[in-house]
């Protein structure tokens, strides 16, 4: 089977693909002319301009029960955005239409296309700084908070029944 | 692109250039008097002219003779060293950085200004040039070798001799003196890793600083951080250009 958190990440890459391309960012955010390469997972040979969904997610949780045997899981998908120039404004320009953009892209649709119920985008850490090279460098972590009410699976609920026959004899 | 007055280019055969006299004056044909070769005189359009590559072999050495229209006088002049190639296209410095610079919205005689000084500081660095050029060394007539250049081809001033790749002899009748010595030298092609670590440089020299001038390292929450910086860690600020001018330099000479 393919878990949420699976389907939700895959769904984001497509979505980010789909999103920064000449067409669509290239068209939407004259402010800068640097459309970001789009990768999962980080880039081994990190690019000048890049968006990156991070291959495994994060904080997920279980809270309280939506229903009966159907808990809210939380998770948290993330997003590395970056931009170096040799104008500071240039490389943080840049790097904010990127956030826009991924923000746009969530509110979109934040069902993620059915595969969560809800999801929420947000800056968790940004910043810009020199480099040794005599560029700027601007970069932010972003985000995207999931919720997605699930049950467990049945095979999982199979062999948790049988782990119990035994325990019982 | 525009030079000064009284001021050396270099120019390479291989590339297209024009070149225009930073003055206000106005002026009309240009003479050229090549070290080696033929004078020309050619028109200025628009203040410019294209320079002759096909016409002056290279390496040589042009004394450029800016004249007012109808003259026949240099009202200015300036010098152009005539090398066979660049180290690199300056196209390649236009594209550099993979959009990261956008070098190529600056004029070309900034760019042109920029390969020139990596250039100097590259063949300065590593004692050597990598295309051929024409230097000269002064004899003093003390007793003993001249040091000229490393890779040394030809020795041009009549009664001396070449005795190594890079010293001088004298062979017969050389005085007065002192006296200007000539000769060519420079390696026969230009290593790639050299054309790389030229641009490299060049790209660097052109970004604006982004730290303080004469800072060498900063404090921060994570401890100490090293600057790498010219004249003090190396000829240049980049360890990858520093290794270069190790590399394929031909170091220091030292007479005991």
């Amino acid at each position: 089977m393919v878990t949420d958190f699976i389907r939700a990440r895959d769904v984001l890459v497509q979505r980010m693909r789909d999103v920064f391309t000449p067409e669509t960012f290239g068209v939407l955010y004259p402010e800068t002319d640097k459309v970001p390469s789009v990768y999962l997972g980080f880039p081994a040979t990190e690019p000048p301009f890049y968006v990156a969904v991070d291959e495994i997610v994060d904080a997920a949780a279980t809270s309280g029960a939506a229903t009966m045997g159907r808990d809210r899981v939380d998770f948290t998908l993330h997003v590395w955005l970056s931009a170096q120039h040799t104008e500071l404004a240039r490389a943080s320009d840049a790097l904010l239409c990127y956030i826009d953009a991924v923000f746009g892209s969530i509110m979109a649709d934040p069902q993620l296309c059915n595969t969560v119920e809800n999801s929420f985008p947000q800056i968790e850490i940004a910043g810009t700084a020199a480099d040794s090279s005599k560029r700027y460098i601007a970069a932010a972590l972003v985000g995207i908070e999931c919720s997605v009410w699930t049950g467990c699976q049945p095979l999982i609920a199979t062999a948790v029944a049988a782990s119990n026959g035994k325990l019982a004899r | 692109m525009k030079v000064a007055p009284n001021t050396t280019v270099r120019v390479a055969n291989s590339e297209v250039a024009s070149l225009e006299l930073d003055v206000t004056a106005e002026l009309g044909t240009v003479r050229l008097l090549p070290r080696f070769g033929e004078e020309t005189v050619l028109p200025l359009d628009g203040g410019a002219f294209d320079w002759p590559t096909t016409t002056i072999a290279a390496p040589n050495a042009v004394t450029v003779e800016w004249r007012a229209p109808g003259s026949e006088d240099a009202a200015f002049k300036c010098y152009v060293e005539v090398v066979s190639r660049h180290y690199f296209p300056l196209d390649a410095l236009k594209g550099y950085g993979d959009g990261r610079d956008d070098f190529e919205a600056l004029p070309d005689e900034t760019l042109w200004a920029a390969r020139q000084a990596a250039t100097d500081v590259f063949e300065e660095a590593s004692h050597r040039s990598f295309v051929e050029r024409i230097g000269r060394i002064k004899d003093y007539g003390r007793d003993g070798l001249l040091a000229a250049s490393h890779d040394l081809r030809e020795v041009l001033t009549d009664g001396y001799a070449q005795e190594s790749d890079s010293y001088l002899k004298r062979a017969g009748a050389c005085g007065p003196f002192p006296r200007w010595v000539e000769y060519t030298y420079g390696a026969d092609e230009i290593p790639s890793a050299v054309s790389s670590a030229v641009l490299d440089l060049a790209a660097y020299m052109l970004r604006p600083s982004n730290r303080p001038i004469g800072a060498t390292g900063e404090s921060t929450d994570a401890g100490y951080i090293h600057f790498t910086t010219a004249g003090r860690d190396g000829a240049t600020a980049i360890p990858e250009v520093n290794a270069a001018i190790q590399m394929f330099g031909a170091g220091e000479r030292f007479v005991w």
